[in-house]
This record gives C-alpha cells, sequence and structure tokens, in this order.
C-alpha cells in the first residue's frame, strides 16, 4: 500500500516535471539587443564614423576594411571604439576632490577618515578599470613616516588582499572602498594598503570587464574612505603624499 | 568715533568673507573624458595611420595635462590591464603627435570645461618586426602644490585609451586558438539544480601570433531537441593571454547565463567559434542532467515527515484502544 502511494507520487512528479520542462524550455535567439546606453548589432563589423585619417587617405573610425585587397594596398586597417557596440556614453572619470586633507591627527583613534568619491562613465562594451598607487608612504618634511597599514593582527591586510581595521593600536595609512563596481574583498568594511610606485604595480579600486558583470552606464560611483592612525610617539610634523588614480576602459 | 565703527564694520565683514566666502582649492573636483576607448590598428612595415583623440576637461578649473605611451600587458583572465612602464617595447618610438602646437611628452594647458584633440600618429619602420603591440595613451594632471601646513594626499588622474597594434606584411598573420577551460560554474557530478539558471565558463588561450576575436554560438540542446542559444561577446584576446569570454544574452548582463527558469531532463552544451568569423572552426561541448534536487528534497522530507508522523499515530492507537 506505501509502496504504491510512494511509486505514484514519484510518476506524478516526473510527469509534472515533464510538462513543465515541455512549456518552458522553447528556443531563444537574438539578432539584436537594445538599452538606452547602446545598440548591439553583432556580427556587424563594418559600421562607421569619422577621425582616421592616413596620408593620402580618409577613413572612419570603426570602418573595417575586410578585404584583403584593400589592406595590400593601403598597407593599414583600423577599428577604433568597440565595432559590435556603438556607445553613445564616452568614458569619463572623475574625483570629487584634489586632496584628502586629514588636519591634525590625533594619535590611537579610528576617526582620522576622509573620503573621495569617484565617478565613472562608462558606455563602452568592454567595461573599465580604475587602478590607484601612492608616490611614497605618508612622509613628513622631516623625512618621518607613517606606514602603510598591515591592519589588525587577527587579519592581516596587503596592497592586494583586505583585512579588519578594528583595533586602536593598529596604526598606519590604509583605505577601504564602497559603491558601485567596487572589489569585493572590501565588504565587511575590510581595507588595504596602497602599492608603492614605482616597484609596486598599482591595484584595481574601482571596475568591471564583461567577464566580471560590467554593465554600461552613466555615473557609477564608489567611496573611496581614508584612514590614518597614529601611536602617541609618532614624530610631529606634516606628512604628504602623492594618489595617482589611473582610469582606463579595457579591450 | 565713527570712523571706528566704520573700521570695526569693515573688518567685521572681512572675516565673515574671509572665512565662509573662499572656496578651499582642494575641494575643487578633477574630472576627465576621453575617445575613443579603443584603437586597433593592423599596419604594414614601413606604414603610418593617424587617430584624432579627444580629452575634455569637465572640471571647474584648468589643469596642466602630461602625455605619454605606455606598454600594456594582460593582468588577469577578464581583461584588465596592468600597465609596463619599464617596458622597453620598440613600438613607444613608433608613435607622435601631429599637432602644430603639441609634441608627445609634452605638457599642455586644458581649460576648464574644453576639449583638446590630439592627432596620434603611428609610423612602423620598415623594419618593424611583425608582431602585436599593445600600448594605453595616457593623460595625466599635474599635482598641484598646496603650501597649507596640514597632513594631505594629494590625487593626481590619469585617463588612458588602449592601442592594440598588429605589424603585419599581409594583413593575416597567424592566429591560434586554444580551449583553456570550458564548464558550468559551480556545479559538480554534472548535475545541477532544475530551477538554478546555469552559467557556462568558457576561456579562450591566444596560441597564434596575433589577437583575435572569437566569433560563434553557444548552443544548449535538451532531450525534447529544444535549443537556446548564446552568442559569444567578440571580445579581444591578445597573444599569450587566456580570456573568459561574456555572452551577448542581454543588454545589460553579459555573463554567459542560459536563458530558460526551469531545466528537466539531461542537456548538451555546445561551443562554436571562429577567429574574426563566424564558423566551427573551434568547438567543445559538455553534457550535463537538470533534476529538481531542492524540491525531490523537499517531497522526500515531506514524505519522511508523513510516514513518522503515520508510525507514530499506528503505534498510539493500541494504547487508546487499551
Amino acid at each position: 500500500m506505501k509502496v504504491n502511494f510512494l511509486l505514484r507520487t514519484a510518476l506524478f512528479l516526473t510527469l509534472a516535471f515533464v510538462f513543465l520542462a515541455w512549456l518552458l524550455n522553447q528556443a531563444q535567439a537574438q539578432s539584436s539587443l537594445k538599452s538606452t546606453n547602446y545598440e548591439i548589432t553583432w556580427p556587424n563589423l563594418n559600421m562607421a564614423g569619422g577621425g582616421a585619417t592616413s596620408p593620402g587617405y580618409k577613413m572612419g573610425i570603426t570602418a573595417g576594411q575586410n578585404s584583403p585587397g584593400l589592406y595590400s594596398s593601403t598597407g593599414y586597417r583600423i577599428r577604433a571604439g568597440f565595432q559590435y557596440i556603438h556607445s553613445i556614453i564616452p568614458f569619463s572619470f572623475q574625483i570629487s576632490t584634489q586632496a584628502l586633507a586629514f588636519g591634525n591627527i590625533n594619535p590611537e583613534v579610528l576617526t582620522n577618515n576622509q573620503s573621495l568619491t569617484l565617478t565613472v562613465n562608462s558606455g563602452s562594451a568592454g567595461g573599465y578599470q580604475v587602478t590607484a598607487q601612492e608616490n611614497n608612504p605618508l612622509t613628513s618634511t622631516a623625512g618621518s613616516t607613517i606606514p602603510d597599514t598591515t591592519c589588525d593582527v587577527a587579519d592581516t591586510c596587503t596592497q592586494t588582499d583586505a583585512g579588519t581595521w578594528t583595533q586602536t593600536t593598529t596604526y598606519g595609512f590604509g583605505y577601504n572602498m564602497t559603491g558601485t563596481d567596487v572589489p569585493s574583498e572590501f565588504s565587511g568594511s575590510k581595507y588595504k594598503n596602497f602599492p608603492d610606485a614605482p616597484a609596486e604595480s598599482p591595484v584595481k579600486i574601482m571596475g568591471k570587464t564583461p567577464a566580471e558583470g560590467h554593465v554600461a552606464g552613466k555615473d557609477k560611483t564608489a567611496i573611496m574612505n581614508a584612514r590614518i592612525n597614529i601611536s602617541n610617539i609618532q614624530a610631529a610634523g606634516t606628512y604628504r603624499n602623492v594618489l595617482t588614480f589611473i582610469a582606463i576602459p579595457t579591450y | 568715533m565713527k570712523l571706528k565703527i566704520f573700521s570695526l564694520i569693515i573688518s567685521f565683514l572681512f572675516i565673515i568673507n574671509f572665512c565662509f566666502l573662499v572656496v578651499p582649492a582642494q575641494a575643487q573636483s578633477i574630472s576627465l573624458g576621453i575617445y575613443p576607448p579603443l584603437l586597433e590598428v593592423t599596419l604594414k612595415p614601413g606604414k603610418s595611420i593617424t587617430q584624432v583623440y579627444k580629452i575634455t576637461n569637465n572640471s571647474e578649473q584648468d589643469f596642466i595635462m602630461n602625455t605619454q605611451i605606455v606598454p600594456f600587458e594582460p593582468a588577469d583572465e577578464f581583461g584588465n590591464v596592468q600597465l609596463n612602464s619599464r617596458s622597453q617595447s620598440p613600438a613607444r618610438e613608433w608613435f607622435s603627435f601631429q599637432n602644430a602646437d603639441l609634441q608627445l611628452g609634452q605638457s599642455f594647458l586644458l581649460k576648464s570645461g574644453q576639449a583638446q584633440q590630439v592627432v596620434l600618429a603611428v609610423k612602423t619602420p620598415p623594419q618593424a618586426k611583425e608582431d602585436d603591440y599593445y600600448l594605453t595613451l595616457l593623460f595625466e594632471t599635474q599635482v598641484s602644490d598646496f603650501n597649507e601646513g596640514t597632513s594631505k594626499t594629494q590625487a593626481q588622474v590619469k585617463i588612458g585609451t588602449n592601442i592594440l597594434l598588429t605589424v603585419s606584411e599581409t594583413g593575416e598573420p597567424p592566429r591560434k586558438a586554444e580551449i583553456a577551460e570550458f564548464k558550468i560554474q559551480k556545479t559538480k557530478f554534472k548535475i545541477i539544480d532544475s530551477f538554478v539558471q546555469p552559467q557556462f565558463v568558457l576561456k579562450i588561450k591566444n596560441s597564434g601570433r596575433s589577437l583575435f576575436k572569437p566569433m560563434g554560438t553557444i548552443t544548449t540542446t535538451g532531450w525534447l531537441k529544444q535549443k537556446y542559444f548564446l552568442n559569444l561577446l567578440p571580445e579581444n584576446i591578445l597573444v599569450k593571454s587566456t580570456r573568459q569570454i561574456a555572452c551577448e544574452n542581454n543588454a545589460e548582463s553579459k555573463t554567459c547565463l542560459l536563458p530558460s527558469k526551469f531545466l528537466f531532463g539531461p542537456y548538451e552544451t555546445k561551443v562554436e567559434f571562429g577567429l574574426d568569423k563566424i564558423s566551427a572552426d573551434y568547438s567543445a561541448k559538455i553534457t550535463f542532467i537538470a533534476l529538481p534536487l531542492k524540491l525531490i528534497l523537499v517531497v522526500l522530507l515531506l514524505i519522511i515527515l508523513i510516514m513518522i508522523v503515520k508510525l507514530v499515530q499506528n503505534r498510539f492507537k493500541p494504547s487508546i484502544d487499551k
């Protein structure tokens, strides 16, 4: 009796799933895609714009010269922009301030924070990246330095690995990122320190490529929260350094 | 007395003006734009081309800008770049500006709200090696010198645009690809849940001598012969690098997510693509089974629960009869 009940239930469920599969599984294909930001006309490679020239020739941006015969006569082929996407949003990058002024820094507190807003317009299909790098650790005119933080002992951080910074006895200079297209390592209010030029390469602080889930759009905003914490024996002085942001649309 | 009052009022107004009306210089933003975002050039040795770039200053103040050409290399499998300013690439010498009043490497004033057009010339020497050269044209702000006695981090902005240069005599350099990986993300034993859309991971390695764009489709076929298509996003794969390819499943997201909310039974997924053309020159396939695992688990738990309840009832009945 019980076996029959189980068999009937299993049969019913199987038939229900088969019916659902038949109902929902339908072939789908798209030849073109549109949004407010761009239009995809893949696989057409022969869009044309304007702006590229050569001695004796003038040709358009994204004009594809696909004929081998034409290449042998001109000796060049140009594709500018993304052939398969006609972007209507130019790439632009903005930071909200030219300096993070920390003023008088109090020792052994986690309140010496300054923030900076990064805004990106990225209409291209290929995505973008924003990297950051400092010229050197914060250095006073007398030559003393505030080192880059390595975060709390229990959860340390580097330029590439984020860590926790909740101890007032954790000293140094570091930053946290929040907002759109920010690397996931920063979640949970985690911090990193900046790589120093030229020995250390810049690190990505914002941006996505298509494989990372990039969505073309305007006003992508992220906030960098920079923090300094010093010990009671830190030499007095005015400490400075330069932070370089590099914004590039990817390929 | 009147003079004293007048002097006091003037001093007061001056202090008010100083405290509230003077805008600190460091509060000003830096906003730059650049077009085009990417240039792809195939050039014969000994030939030259020019390309117009437009750099725009959307900030509220003027900036002195510097320019430079820096080689880059792929930073990862997702399409990010790593600038390499210490690279000894000979291609750095092939670039120049054709503006009458501006040379590459020379600083210029970019006024607030204005745009500067630069005409970039690329001229390959006749003996240039047939190869790919990847570079970034960078525009950078000069760091302002604030003389205030406070600890601070000053910001500098660099905005760039990538140049993919292929030097080739024929215009058709040897291209070769390898499928480095083709799988379903986060799946073990080739079994997926019917209600979870499978996401395909396709990594293609460029083992040839020039960049290419893969053009093709991921086709998933079910046991009822139903088909789903995902067009590969034709992204550049640079020489000696591997790139994870995205798909054109919709305008907003480009992950290779199968466009079906429910799957059931065995499926076969095949990827076919060509290099810079739609073809089936390269292909790979995987199979998987979609089962309503979570639902089966819930149903099984319910059945077990019902059976336990029935068992308890059966045991309880005699004791009541007694």
